[in-house]
């Protein structure tokens, strides 16, 4: 495993703590109070949302004061300390990552997903302490990086040190680590739904009903608090789309190509260098933070400061039209290169900003170009930015869903829906058949975990009852038929099991060895109805889960398939050996 | 919370009790802690905001200033600071004005368009980029857009904004020689605009640059009529009435402007023009054989303006004459006859010219060589056969033989729009 799992990993048994704070003095507390978790749970989630908010508005605006504070008001080309303070604070940031802060670093998703899956839950007080003020520095400093991931992990981490202050149950424990991360999430974006599918998409990796209230709950809360501070108005400010005419979508089509292809350069590239520099000597990591810091600031002393730092007042700004196509493209793969650097260094921040700032502007690119080219078909350049962020997001982080529903948020526009979704299905399948593992999977395979994704589910294949299903080929009596037909049946028909019918439509497999010893304790003219043991085959219908046949050949050999609109009416029958053939198969 | 099938323990209760106890802790400490985390943030939040309205303030002061300084690279980038911690409409439209004065055309009309997209009824968006489509030579959309300007909302002094408008928009249309559509607009403009004497000179001005001094003429007397009237109204009345031929009026309005007070006031050049303009209205009106005169009076002038006429006349038949002497019935090549003046070489109309010398020359041979002043007296009928035959002589001399001097020169004036001398 590498570095910074290792660092992250507590040094003593999570499940230890666990069962310790399940008890109290040798009083197991969920026989004391079997009730206490799930009624706990709802309002801690509300807790959770608000603390998560606050810490997140505080977060913004100290990222926003360091700016100032390290390179100015107004940064512009030729300032020295354009250079010097990323450089500096990088090595500054690696110091305290270093000594202090292993669980700080990267950009926190991963770390969120691993405390989750792993660690029961667990993420210290003091990696959300590390990851506040590491990633501020950082970021204020102008490293090329985004708040989002790391406001995910300090939310998460709030709901972790609260669960444990409330002894939760394991179980539960681990289920708080996804809310604060959507909690955290809400607030940095301003955007609860995204953030909630964020989580489930990326995060939980599953759609779970157990958590899904209580995630909606903390990510409102937190979106509520952060909105008390920063208003109710959306991220970013673009007019009402009109698609003057359909061949416009061609240029949102040509906005998906291309945001596809730039998703796969920029995943393959990060993918490539991190593993690289993290695997020089141990004393590099200290340099290396200073050396992206010293390249993310020559970039700007040399021309362009807007590619340091979050970048959102420069996503504003090409939204506005104020580049030219040609500004937008360098901004775009300087951006990239940037990032690239910053986060493959080892330095805490996200990837949800830099992945915004680049399809802005490749979004508004290509806008500014149509706007120039075929002024007659263009939109408004904002709104292709505005998709551009969408489709990048769609191809770079692989969230499809949460990318739609991101730029529906943050502009407050469901005008632009359909262009949206255009762009964002070319740029995920193009980036989906291009790069077939996702950048944060990537990661966690870098570090050394293997956690279970969304899009490895959308890879699987799963079998249901109607792909074993077989034609009724054993006999069938009614439930009023007697012990005697059925010894008739069983002798002509040469099967060891027949299916009876029950008055109420419900089925039970009778075997042979079962008719003998019915036979010697009852009168042949008992009806089978009588003469059964009282319990019924389950229920089971085409579409269900193969797997959920499974436990039922415990007890039945035979299982009879129903049609769901008809009760009692066969579709198929099933055996043990049906299911495993099939799945053999696959 | 804590309920529970089984009957509990004393042991149990204990805990229970413990447990209830420690639940309530947490809660009310969580509360506190999100108590004291709210008020933290809000400090700090609250800092940070008072400080970013600051130096929002400050960078836009500093782009406004570099902006009036005329050094828009410098102004874009406080403006573009001033808009990263306010954003604000007015900044905007000052910022795209600094792309726009910095050369930065694309930028400037990427920057309003998007503006517009998103208020498209803004006046002063709209002018911005009809500017800026003036400076790219797309007139129709200059054209479209200074009618949106003219349509969309202002803030504020709305009417004079859009009357600004109109005038810039006819100044536009001057420029580009469409003359029609600038009287049109600067009609409208001077409807709109009764009570404003400094705004209907300015719209005379341009009316008289679009070649309609009729209208002009309308103003500036509407202009002259006020209890003081400004110099430039005077001037203005005069010189358009001097064009239109009305030379009667026209005295009248040059003397007044001529012993205004402003006048020494005024430019040497324009006191030069004005002194030149009336002077040559005085003489015009010195030869023009007015009926106010007396009968005598009258025909002299009349027989004087004859005896010019005639000798304008013979100086320019004399090389048609040698021409149709030459080649009756040939058609004039180009360099066919060094005696005639270029312009009437190779010209189309030169024949037709010949022809309409042919009628003068017939016309002159019935004229008297002497005519008796006292027979003029008591023919009124010849008196104006004779100024007509003065007026088409001096009108088909100016076309054959080049411009006309001195008296021939006033004669030519008045043959102009003879009707209109003693027009007021």
């Amino acid at each position: 495993m590498s570095h910074s799992s290792d660092s992250a990993r507590p040094s003593f048994s999570l499940g230890d703590i666990a069962r310790d704070r399940l008890r109290i003095g040798s009083i197991d507390i969920q026989k004391l109070a079997p009730t206490r978790d799930e009624r706990l749970f709802l309002v801690l989630s509300i807790f959770i949302g608000i603390l998560s908010g606050l810490l997140v508005v505080a977060f913004r605006v100290a990222i926003e004061w360091i700016k100032v504070l390290l390179l100015g008001s107004a940064p512009h080309p030729g300032q020295y300390r354009l250079i010097f303070m990323p450089a500096g604070m990088g090595l500054v940031v690696a110091a305290l990552v270093m000594w202090l802060f292993p669980g700080a670093r990267g950009s926190g998703v991963n770390q969120t997903k691993a405390a989750l899956y792993v660690y029961n839950g667990y993420i210290s007080f003091k990696t959300v302490m590390g990851k506040f003020l590491t990633s501020a520095l950082a970021l204020g400093s102008g490293h090329s990086l985004g708040p989002e991931d790391p406001s995910l992990q300090i939310g998460a981490g709030v709901a972790s040190v609260i669960a444990r202050r409330l002894r939760m149950s394991r179980q539960r424990l681990r289920l708080f680590a996804p809310i604060g991360a959507a909690a955290g999430l809400a607030a940095a974006f301003n955007a609860p739904i995204s953030a909630v599918l964020f989580v489930i998409e990326e995060v939980i990796g599953s759609w779970s009903a157990a958590v899904l209230g209580s995630i909606v709950l903390a990510a409102i809360s937190s979106v509520v608090v952060a909105r008390l501070f920063w208003g109710a108005e959306p991220m970013f400010h673009v007019p009402t789309v009109e698609l003057r005419d359909p061949r416009e979508l061609l240029a949102y089509a040509v906005l998906g190509v291309i945001g596809g292809f730039v998703a796969v350069i920029f995943a393959t590239t990060l993918g490539y260098l991190r593993p690289r520099l993290r695997n020089l000597p141990r004393w590099t990591l200290i340099c290396q933070p200073a050396l992206a810091g010293l390249l993310v600031g020559a970039i700007g002393f040399f021309g362009f400061p807007q590619v340091m730092g979050v970048g959102y007042g420069v996503i504003d700004q090409a939204m506005h039209a104020e580049f030219t196509w040609q500004v937008l493209f360098a901004l775009a793969f300087l951006k990239l290169l940037a990032t690239t650097m910053s986060f493959s260094s080892g330095t805490p921040g996200g990837m949800f900003a830099p992945t915004l700032f680049i399809g802005a502007m490749l979004g508004a690119a290509v806008g500014t170009f149509e706007k120039l080219f075929f002024p007659h078909l263009a939109g408004s350049v904002g709104s292709y930015a505005l998709v551009g962020m969408g489709v990048l997001f769609a191809g770079f982080l692989r969230v499809p869903l949460t990318s739609v529903f991101m730029v529906l948020e943050v502009s407050g526009n469901y005008s632009i829906i359909l262009p949206v979704i255009l762009s964002n299905t070319i740029a995920y399948l193009i980036s989906r058949s291009l790069q077939p593992v996702p950048i944060f999977e990537v990661f966690s395979h870098q570090d050394g975990l293997h956690l279970p994704s969304m899009e490895e589910q959308r890879d699987e294949v799963h079998l249901h009852i109607e792909d074993a299903l077989r034609p009724v080929d054993v006999p069938i009596l009614n439930g009023s038929d007697t012990l005697a037909k059925a010894s008739q049946t069983f002798a002509s028909s040469g099967f060891d099991t027949l299916l009876v019918k029950m008055w109420d439509q419900n089925w039970y497999a009778l075997t042979r060895e079962e008719l003998t010893g019915l036979e010697a304790l009852q009168k042949p003219e008992t009806t089978l109805e009588v003469a059964v043991r009282k319990d019924r085959i389950p229920e089971l219908y085409p579409d269900l889960p193969l797997d959920s046949a499974l436990p039922c050949f415990a007890r039945w050999r035979v299982l009879p398939i129903q049609n769901r609109a008809t009760h009692g009416t066969l579709e198929g029958i099933l055996t043990e050996r049906d299911v495993l053939d099939r799945y053999q198969e696959r | 919370m804590l309920e529970s099938i089984h009957p509990l323990t004393t042991e149990e209760r204990a805990a229970l009790r413990r447990l209830i106890f420690q639940d309530a802790v947490a809660l009310i400490s969580l509360v506190l802690i999100v108590i004291t985390i709210s008020g933290l943030t809000y400090l700090l939040f609250h800092s940070f905001k008072d400080h970013e309205l600051e130096l929002a303030h400050r960078w836009r002061r500093r782009g406004e200033v570099a902006l009036a300084k005329g050094d828009p690279n410098v102004a874009i980038d406080a403006l573009r600071s001033a808009l990263a911690y306010q954003p604000n409409r007015t900044t905007e439209i000052e910022l795209a004005e600094a792309l726009a004065k910095a050369g930065r055309i694309h930028e400037a009309v990427a920057y309003f368009n998007t503006l517009r997209d998103s208020e498209p009824g803004s006046g002063i968006i709209n002018l911005q980029l009809a500017r800026l489509a003036a400076r790219q030579n797309q007139q129709a959309l200059a054209i479209h857009y200074y009618q949106t300007a003219l349509d969309g909302t202002w803030e504020g002094d709305g009417y004079d904004r859009r009357r600004d408008v109109r005038l810039e928009l006819s100044q536009y249309l001057i420029s580009r020689h469409d003359f029609g559509r600038a009287r049109t607009q600067l009609l409208i403009a001077a409807g709109n605009a009764p009570n404003e004497p400094a705004v209907l000179l300015k719209i005379a001005g341009m009316l008289e640059q679009c070649e309609s001094p009729a209208d002009a003429l309308q103003i500036y007397r509407t202009l002259a009529k006020q209890r003081e009237p400004s110099w430039q109204a005077l001037a203005g009345a005069g010189r358009t009435a001097y064009q239109l031929g009305q030379f009667m009026l026209a005295l009248q309005y040059l003397d007044r402007a001529l012993y205004a007070r402003a006048f020494s006031t005024q430019p040497a050049t324009e006191q030069t023009a004005i002194r030149a303009m009336q002077s040559t209205t005085a003489q015009i009106l010195a030869l023009y054989p007015s009926t106010d005169l007396t009968i005598r009076e009258r025909a002299r002038r009349i027989l004087h303006n004859v005896a010019i006429a005639r000798t304008r006349f013979n100086s320019c038949e004399a090389p048609i004459a040698a021409l149709a002497t030459a080649a009756p019935t040939t058609p004039a090549t180009p360099n066919s006859s060094p005696l005639l003046p270029p312009a009437i070489q190779a010209n189309p109309l030169q024949q037709a010219n010949q022809v309409s010398a042919k009628s003068l020359a017939a016309r002159w041979a019935k004229v008297p060589k002497y005519p008796s002043l006292f027979r003029l007296e008591q023919n009124p009928q010849m008196e104006q056969t004779l100024m007509q035959l003065v007026y088409d002589t001096e009108l088909d001399a100016a076309t054959r033989c080049g411009p006309p001097q001195g008296n021939d020169a006033l004669l030519y004036r008045i043959a102009q729009a003879p009707n209109a001398v003693e027009q007021r």
